[in-house]
């Protein structure tokens, strides 16, 4: 197995981008598909007790300790408009890192890990409208299904300025 | 003037460049400590004090400015080290007498002391722009020059440096500041009269020891490296170096042995001769004494035995040698096949724990045959012990023919007398034994005796001649394991040695310290938090397997249902028996059953209450958790624990500038230096603390006449005080100018818009004067340059807070000021009370609970909408922190209605709200986390905590939440109590 091409392509597959394609971890909301890159996303982890915290948007679901450390916890069911809803079995918890800080959003479900080719993601339509628009860096079309990409720095980093939206 | 050589890269400097910061820091403020005393001299007196009265304080000064000079020389500093030079020469001049110390010269070594802290504080955040000096330097060499002290001042920086060592040689013509009073003549050969400095600080030593064994290896492998251009050149910088470190600490016996070492090599250069063996050897031996000097001023041996003083003959002999080329060591060196090598070489390779000699048997010169006799001898030394050193080797001794010398190292246990004796031949010039291992050796008197050529024994000898007696090589005179100086020194330097021994023996070991990266006790105090952390939950997780002790009544419980059931067994048989029942056995056969899985339940519960037992060994385990982490704590705090000391210090020097910028009297009174805080808290500290001492003398002091009219003292007193109040350390800065104005606040806070008319009207001065904490808020009419831009105050609350302290401001019109920091003793560690509110846990600090206290409903009145409660006369306003909070939240259920609530009664600043609680759940120490980290600050919120259970709970900021009550009601309708004004220090 000392073959440099084999390396070569597997190499290739792991770092996922020396020919245009991105790695994806597929999740659900509501009944919308949704894709966030892989290198943003630290850990999954079940739902548990959120300390919820005043003062804040109320898209911020509250704080959790993540083995020591205090992270926010976002619904993103909520940050998009939808209805809330109760945590089931198959809610999750996706441990992001972004800008240096560590955040979990809640989502609905969360599917698999996915390869895509950059040829297959297309501009966000026009028509495409509500609170997540800006969020959305474009559509992956995979055989049957649409996958909404998102701009989790944007998102993230939009979030610390919720004190304003909250007041 | 040139900038730093310091650069970047070169490991040792970055290394030392840390410890030179805290020194020179250290100095820095000692000269400005002395400089303050010097102008309160000026100004008590018409006429310049007289030098001879305060000989102390000026020779203080300049020995401060002294080792700073030598601290940056050996940092190659040459800004710093020429500024300090010249601050060294007025205060030279000054102790002579040659210059009057005038307000004048005072006030330009405050402005050169500042263009060094200047320069220091460069090295700390480099800007890229040099700070500009020369303008202090002319005027200082001005001043000098007008008292007739100028000549010194074209000496060059590294010459300066050179200076230190105060070496009156030709090349460093001495200038009439000759360090007279620290060093003699080096012209005088000897080392005896020399003694280092008695009383060298502990924290030099420990700087001395690092710095020097770095140098001394380089200086070493330099040598033995070889020949190769610019050695010589690269020598005399690393012997330069030594030499200035070891003078700026008053080491001046290593100091003048290193300054030998400079002159050999300074030869050299000027002849442009290279390297011959013995200069090199009596280079190595010169280094090899340093560095046992250096290590037995490590171990703490003392420094009082040192052989220097045959290292230091040999370096001069060396010199003579090589320039008059005459004497036997130069040829020696040269015609000697093998090298000759220091027995220091054999020493080493003798085995451990056994007595014998490392020895050298020097010939006469150009002995004939001397190879012959050389192995005569060897033969001899074979049979008087186990030879494990043969220098030259016997093959080589064989086949040479001019031999000068040969060395051997023996085990045996014969005594150096026999040895010697046996080894007088014909042409032996000279004997050197050295006992290995002189703990190991039988007879004592051989331990240390260097038996060089005179010794009486030998003198005795056989084939003795007088003359090459004389001819001792350089290499004779030092011996690196001798723990005495050798006979040629004894005489001379036993003067010496006593008084150094007298400073000496009384000085122990130098405490061992290390230099930590404060990031990294960051994080060890982060670990620590953790451990307290997990130790609640260990707590708690014991306390529910507590639980198991009702294991017990179980148990009993069983028990006494197997008698039961076993007595009805045979209630049933009886009356069996007697009805004549057909369905006897089947209910037989049941009961029995029953009746087993009963003794079996029982055998089973028997065996869980083992279990108790390991229950109570884990109760052990987590209380002995317990106190380990609470040790560990403590210790990382203590770790980071420094005296404020220092920071009170630094102000000593604002106040006096202040006091004569605007011509005011004012005394700095400090308390408590020795309070001690978190290192990054006094990091933190210095800017609050000079903002709240600057408004205090620029506001708060009047000037002399309002002073008298208002039957005040002329002069001000600005006091500084600090202590530890329970977990709290408290600092007080009060001065008793004219207290903070009330009226003009309240005009301001109107004009500003911080209050309404109406609010005005009702606010009690004490109120009023939380207004100074607003942003904007200033009532100074006269803008100056330290204070009064309408910033301050603000900043002063915010780094307060940010340290999770409080800051209080109490004022008497006409009686003064006084403020008050209080501060947790670690940043990281809150004692916190835990409550339950709406189903959520609550830290709220200690620091600032008042009191706890249940009330009846019935006492806890409307009013104009706000609930109230009267406790202890006082009236207070109550608080659903669900109200005071604005969140969107799941509809609490409706509580239970109680006859009693619960309030947690909070203080700041002397106001007082009572927070309903809905059930309380101790104490705890939590640790803080900070919400930015991951998220963003919330009002009212200091922080998360991880509480035993893993839950998050969030930390009220009782300061935030109280303002956040009053601008919700509106500020007068917030009760309080009336604040006593405690009286002004």
């Amino acid at each position: 197995m000392n073959n440099p091409s084999s390396t070569q392509t597997l190499l290739g597959k792991r770092q996922g981008d020396p020919q245009g394609t991105i790695q994806i971890v597929s999740f659900r909301l509501a009944n919308e598909e949704y894709g966030i890159e892989i290198t943003k996303v630290q850990e999954i982890i079940l739902v548990g007790e959120i300390t919820r915290v005043p003062q804040t948007a109320p898209f911020i679901k509250g704080l959790i300790n993540l083995r020591s450390t205090v992270i926010p916890i976002v619904d993103l069911r909520v940050r998009f408009g939808m209805a809330e809803q109760l945590a089931n079995e198959e809610t999750r918890i996706m441990v992001m890192n972004v800008a240096g800080k560590t955040i979990g959003i809640i989502v609905d479900a969360v599917s698999e890990v996915l390869r895509i080719s950059k040829e297959h993601v297309i501009p966000p339509p026009a028509t495409v409208s509500g609170v997540g628009r800006e969020y959305i860096i474009g559509l992956a079309k995979l055989n049957q299904r649409l996958l909404i990409l998102l701009d989790v720095d944007r998102l993230l980093t939009e979030i610390a300025a919720s004190k304003q939206t909250a007041a | 003037m040139s900038s730093n050589a310091l650069s970047a890269g070169d490991p040792l400097m970055d290394g030392l460049l840390g410890d030179f910061l805290d020194e020179s820091t250290g100095l820095l403020q000692q000269l400005n400590e002395g400089l303050l005393r010097l102008d309160e001299l000026i100004r008590a007196a018409a006429t310049p004090p007289d030098p001879s009265k305060h000989s102390g304080l000026l020779n203080d000064m300049f020995r401060a400015a002294h080792s700073l000079k030598g601290l940056s020389g050996m940092m190659r500093l040459d800004n710093v080290n020429g500024l300090t030079h010249k601050i060294e020469n007025i205060f030279d001049a000054a102790r002579n007498g040659t210059l009057p110390i005038t307000s004048e010269a005072v006030e330009l070594v405050f402005q050169g002391v500042d263009r060094l802290e200047a320069m220091i504080a460069l090295l700390q955040e480099p800007t890229g722009k040099d700070v500009e000096y020369s303008d202090v330097l002319k005027r200082i060499e001005s001043l000098l020059a007008a008292s007739g002290v100028n000549k010194a001042a074209t000496l060059s920086s590294a010459e300066i440096a050179a200076m230190a060592a105060a070496s009156a040689t030709t090349t460093h013509a001495a200038g009439p500041e000759a360090h007279s009073s620290h060093v003699c003549s080096t012209r005088d050969e000897s080392l005896s009269k020399i003694t280092n400095d008695a009383d060298i600080p502990e924290k030099y030593i420990a700087i001395f020891i690092d710095e020097s064994e770095q140098t001394l290896e380089e200086i070493s492998e330099q040598l033995l490296a070889g020949e190769r251009p610019g050695i010589t050149q690269s020598l005399l910088t690393t012997c330069h170096r030594l030499k200035g470190s070891a003078a700026s600490i008053g080491l001046l016996r290593v100091a003048h042995v290193a300054h030998r070492m400079e002159d050999l090599l300074q030869f050299l250069c000027g002849q442009g001769r290279g390297f011959e063996g013995p200069l090199t050897d009596a280079m190595l031996n010169a280094v090899d004494a340093i560095r046992s000097f250096v290590s037995g001023m490590k171990t703490g041996a003392g420094t009082s035995n040192d052989n220097l003083e045959p290292a230091y003959q040999a370096l001069h002999d060396a010199i003579e040698t090589a320039k008059y080329g005459l004497a036997e060591g130069a040829r020696l060196g040269q015609q000697a096949t093998p090298q000759s090598t220091d027995l220091s070489a054999i020493h080493r390779a003798a085995p451990d724990d056994k007595p014998g000699f490392a020895g050298r048997v020097a010939f006469e010169p150009k002995l004939d045959l001397a190879g012959l006799k050389a192995c005569l001898l060897m033969e001899k030394l074979l049979h008087l012990g186990e030879l494990f050193h043969q220098h030259p080797s016997p093959a080589e001794l064989e086949q040479c023919d001019s031999l000068d010398m040969f060395e051997f190292g023996i085990v045996t246990e014969i005594t150096e007398e026999m040895l010697q004796a046996s080894l007088l031949i014909q042409g032996v010039a000279n004997i050197r034994l050295e006992a290995l291992n002189p703990d190991a050796n039988s007879s004592p008197q051989n331990e240390t005796q260097d038996t060089n050529a005179i010794s009486p024994s030998q003198a005795k000898g056989p084939g003795d001649s007088p003359a090459p007696l004389a001819t001792t090589s350089p290499v004779d005179h030092a011996s690196p394991r001798q723990s005495t100086p050798g006979p040629i020194g004894e005489a001379n330097g036993s003067e010496g040695s006593r008084i150094d021994s007298a400073a000496t023996t009384a000085k122990n070991k130098p405490a061992e310290t290390l230099r930590v990266d404060i990031d990294r006790l960051d994080q060890l105090m982060s670990l620590a938090g953790q451990l307290v952390i997990n130790k609640a939950r260990f707590a708690q997780i014991n306390t529910q397997l507590k639980n198991l002790s009702h294991l017990k009544s179980t148990l009993h419980c069983a028990s006494t249902a197997t008698d039961t059931v076993n007595q009805l067994s045979m209630a049933l048989q009886d009356s069996f028996q007697k009805a004549q029942a057909l369905d006897t056995d089947n209910l037989r056969a049941l009961t029995m059953k029953l009746a087993n899985n009963l003794k079996h339940l029982q055998k089973e519960l028997g065996e869980l209450t083992t279990l108790r037992g390991t229950v109570n060994e884990l109760n052990e385990a987590v209380h002995q958790l317990g106190r380990v982490s609470d040790g560990i704590q403590s210790t990382v705090m203590d770790t980071r624990m420094v005296p404020i000391g220092p920071l009170f210090t630094r102000f000593k020097r604002v106040v006096r500038d202040l006091s004569r910028d605007n011509h005011k009297q004012i005394e700095l009174l400090i308390y408590g230096e020795n309070t001690e805080l978190d290192k990054r808290m006094i990091d933190e500290l210095g800017d609050p603390l000079i903002h709240l001492i600057r408004n205090a003398a620029d506001h708060g002091i009047e000037v002399p006449e309002q002073r008298v009219a208002a039957g005040k003292p002329p002069h001000g007193t600005i006091t500084l005080n600090a202590f530890q109040r329970g977990n709290r350390i408290v600092l007080q800065i009060a001065d008793d100018g004219r207290g903070l104005d009330a009226d003009r606040i309240r005009n301001k806070g109107l004009a500003k818009g911080l209050i309404t008319q109406a609010e005005a009207e009702r606010m009690t001065p004490q109120q009023l004067y939380q207004l100074i904490w607003k942003p904007g808020f200033s009532t100074a009419e006269r803008i100056t340059e330290v204070s009064g831009r309408g910033m301050g105050m603000d900043i002063v609350l915010s780094k307060i807070e940010q340290l999770n302290g409080v800051v209080e401001v109490l004022s008497e019109t006409g009686q003064g000021t006084r403020f008050e920091i209080k501060l947790p003793l670690t940043m990281a560690i809150v004692p916190s009370l835990l409550t339950v509110v709406d189903d959520e846990v609550y830290a709220i600090p200690v620091e600032s609970i008042l009191e706890i206290v249940q009330i009846s409903n019935e006492s806890l009145p409307t009013v104009q909408g706000q609930v109230t409660a009267r406790v202890r006369n006082r009236i207070i306003s109550v608080v659903e922190l669900g109200d005071v909070f604005a969140w969107e939240r799941p509809a609490t259920p409706p509580r239970e209605a109680k006859s009693l609530t619960t309030l947690v009664i909070v203080g700041h600043d002397g106001h007082e709200l009572a927070i309903t609680v809905d059930d309380l759940l101790g104490e705890q120490d939590v640790v803080i986390k900070s919400l930015e980290e991951n998220f963003e600050n919330v009002d009212g919120i200091a922080g998360a905590s991880i509480l035993g259970d893993g839950r998050v709970s969030l930390i009220l900021d009782v300061s935030a939440l109280m303002t956040m009550v009053r601008q919700r009601c509106s500020l007068a309708e917030l009760y309080q109590d009336q604040p006593e004004l405690a009286r002004m220090a």
